[in-house]
């Protein structure tokens, strides 16, 4: 009965986004995919980097990391149209218009607290006396850090990496504000080849759920099905 | 020396979250302070009439201004009569301003600054006294108050209200469309929160008991449609439910939907199946398992899922454009008015959507933290 439930809100949840293959039209969208990318690939660049420091660094108690905390959530509590005009607005006054450097920024602040999230649950489930074994069997620090953190940042950078991608991929807001020419901007004129939205966003879950799928660290107990 | 890498000190911690806290000062604070700031400035009116604005300062509001009031507004005309086309552009952009609170100064500036030019400057001044819209102290309230700082015309404004010459506060002509958009973005927010908060249930309770795998591949095909964008998922809900302001609605909150199923899947999937089991063992209801012991443990994911879609709802305006045009919500106006560069009114509806957001979300996460202590 649940389940029937769950099946039907998930179907409505992903019900928009065969009906865009259909009605996709063949116009020409190299621009708005350029456009996309260039956003998509310097935002998710930078989100993984900057999260990831940010998420490692707040493993470590100091004055002001509450604050810290609430500001590099921020971002992702702020209805989506404020930062928007914020940032067409501070386009302005410096002169540009606001182009791909303001989405590239806001999208990479969007994508950076999930990528903080992410390196924070994966550091935090790393056992500490795995050190400890790792120091009394004569392993040097570097040589623990590489075979004992590295592959577990790893995959969660990845996944930090596909989410901030996707995730600017689809963001909207700014674009339709100062229309710029998105993929997203493009299918909503309905002038875009709706493929290349749905593709590129199609393999970056993809590899997602793989990452995810594969990164569920061993020992644990199962979840119960 | 510890031995694990990862218990690092003070200041290497602060070290390492301090680019990316500075970044969302520079890139979102302070264009957002930026944005406010223009809420309370006034900036059509007061370059185009410098005079003016130095002599009405020493106007007490009484009565009508003295003569030298009269006498420097009609230089301020005569200047931006002679500055040939910036200055008729000058004019136009204080009138708009200027008749969004007093209809009828629209007419009145560039009809005085028009036939004052004809004469010269020592008559400029009786055209002035002769236009009957400078024979009331409500125009002249209004051009005082459209060269002060700070204003608070563009908060009034966006709450439906303006000042009058004579103290207090009424209706301004556009106060009815003001608040019907005040109350469509935070009626909508709430409506979606609730809407959300019930369809979000079955589909967290799936995720959060399947295998792992399974898991994952719910969590990820729930996430698609939310990466995907609103104005990908508006596109494509257009041929499936049509225009209107309930088809807006419907797409918005459906669209914001995975915001509420992830953090609850993520809280009931962290607390675990062994509680609620003990629970149902030792005889209580289902319903009671629900109530007792599945509602607390989802208390953290409840509380940010809350929060996250009613601060999104608010600010979301793509689907409301594209589907219901005609009836805008605070948001779809507040991009309005940046498109146009209209920032008095942008910055005025960001202070009224955002202080209650930020309200609001810090009171849903607080609340969501106590139930984890």
């Amino acid at each position: 009965m649940i389940r029937l439930a769950a099946l039907l809100v998930l179907l409505a949840l992903l019900a928009p986004l065969p009906t865009l293959l259909l009605a996709g039209g063949a116009a020409d969208a190299g621009e708005a995919l350029r456009n996309s990318l260039l956003t998509a690939l310097p935002a998710a660049l930078a989100s993984t980097l900057l999260g990831t420091a940010a998420g490692i660094g707040l493993q470590a108690r100091f004055l002001g990391r509450g604050l810290a905390l609430a500001l590099i959530g921020l971002p992702l509590l702020l209805p989506p149209a404020i930062p928007a005009a914020a940032l067409m607005l501070a386009a302005e006054h410096s002169g540009h218009g606001a182009g791909l450097p303001g989405a590239v920024l806001w999208h990479m602040l969007l994508g950076a607290p999930l990528v903080t999230a992410i390196i924070w649950a994966a550091l935090r489930r790393i056992d500490p006396a795995l050190f400890r074994v790792a120091a009394a069997c004569g392993v040097s620090p570097g040589l623990a850090v590489r075979r004992i953190v590295w592959p577990r940042l790893l995959p969660a950078m990845l996944l930090g990496a596909g989410l901030s991608f996707g995730l600017s991929m689809g963001e909207s807001t700014l674009a339709v504000m100062s229309g710029t020419g998105t993929l997203p901007v493009a299918v909503l004129s309905g002038a875009g080849s709706v493929a290349a939205v749905i593709w590129p966003l199609l393999a970056a879950v993809g590899a997602l759920v793989l990452v995810l799928a594969a990164g569920q660290p061993r020992g644990e107990a199962p979840p119960p099905a | 020396m510890s031995l694990n890498p990862l218990r690092l000190g003070a200041l290497k911690g602060a070290l390492l979250a301090m680019p990316l806290v500075l970044l969302v000062l520079a890139g979102v604070a302070a264009p957002i302070g930026l944005l406010l700031w223009r809420s309370v400035e006034e900036t059509e009116v007061a370059p185009a009439l410098p005079r003016t604005q130095r002599a009405l300062r020493l106007w007490d509001g009484k009565g009508l201004p003295d003569d030298l009031a009269f006498e420097t507004l009609a230089t301020d005309l005569a200047a931006l009569r002679a500055a040939g086309v910036p200055g008729a552009e000058a004019i136009e952009r204080a009138a708009r301003r200027l008749a969004a609170d007093r209809p009828e100064l629209a007419q009145a500036l560039p009809g005085t600054a028009e036939r004052s030019a004809e004469t010269i400057t020592s008559r400029a001044t009786s055209t002035l006294v002769a236009d009957p819209a400078w024979g009331e102290a409500e125009n002249w309230a209004a051009l005082q108050r459209a060269v002060a700082w700070p204003s608070s015309f563009h908060l009034l404004a966006a709450i439906g209200l303006r000042h009058r010459a004579e103290g207090g506060f009424e209706e301004s002509p556009q106060g009815p469309q003001a608040r019907a958009q005040l109350g469509r973005g935070f009626g909508g927010a709430l409506l979606a929160t609730l809407a959300c908060l019930i369809l979000a249930w079955p589909l967290a309770r799936w995720i959060a008991g399947a295998a792992p795998r399974r898991a994952a591949i719910l969590a990820a095909a729930t996430l698609l449609p939310l990466l995907a964008g609103e104005a990908v998922r508006a596109a494509g809900w257009l041929p499936l439910l049509g225009m209107g302001s309930v088809a807006a609605f419907a797409v918005l909150a459906l669209g914001l939907l995975p915001l509420m199923v992830l953090p609850v899947a993520l809280a009931l999937r962290q607390a675990g199946p062994r509680l609620p089991r003990a629970a149902a063992t030792l005889g209580l209801s289902p319903w009671q398992v629900f109530r007792r012991i599945r509602l607390p443990q989802a208390r953290g994911g409840i509380a940010l899922g809350c929060a996250l879609v009613f601060t999104q709802a608010l600010g979301s305006f793509v689907a409301a454009e594209l589907l219901a045009p005609k009836t805008p919500t605070a948001a779809s106006a507040l991009a309005a008015a940046a498109r146009g560069g209209e920032w008095g009114t942008a910055g005025a509806l960001a202070a009224f959507l955002l202080l209650p957001a930020l309200l609001v979300a810090g009171l849903l996460l607080r609340f969501g933290r106590r139930g984890a202590a």
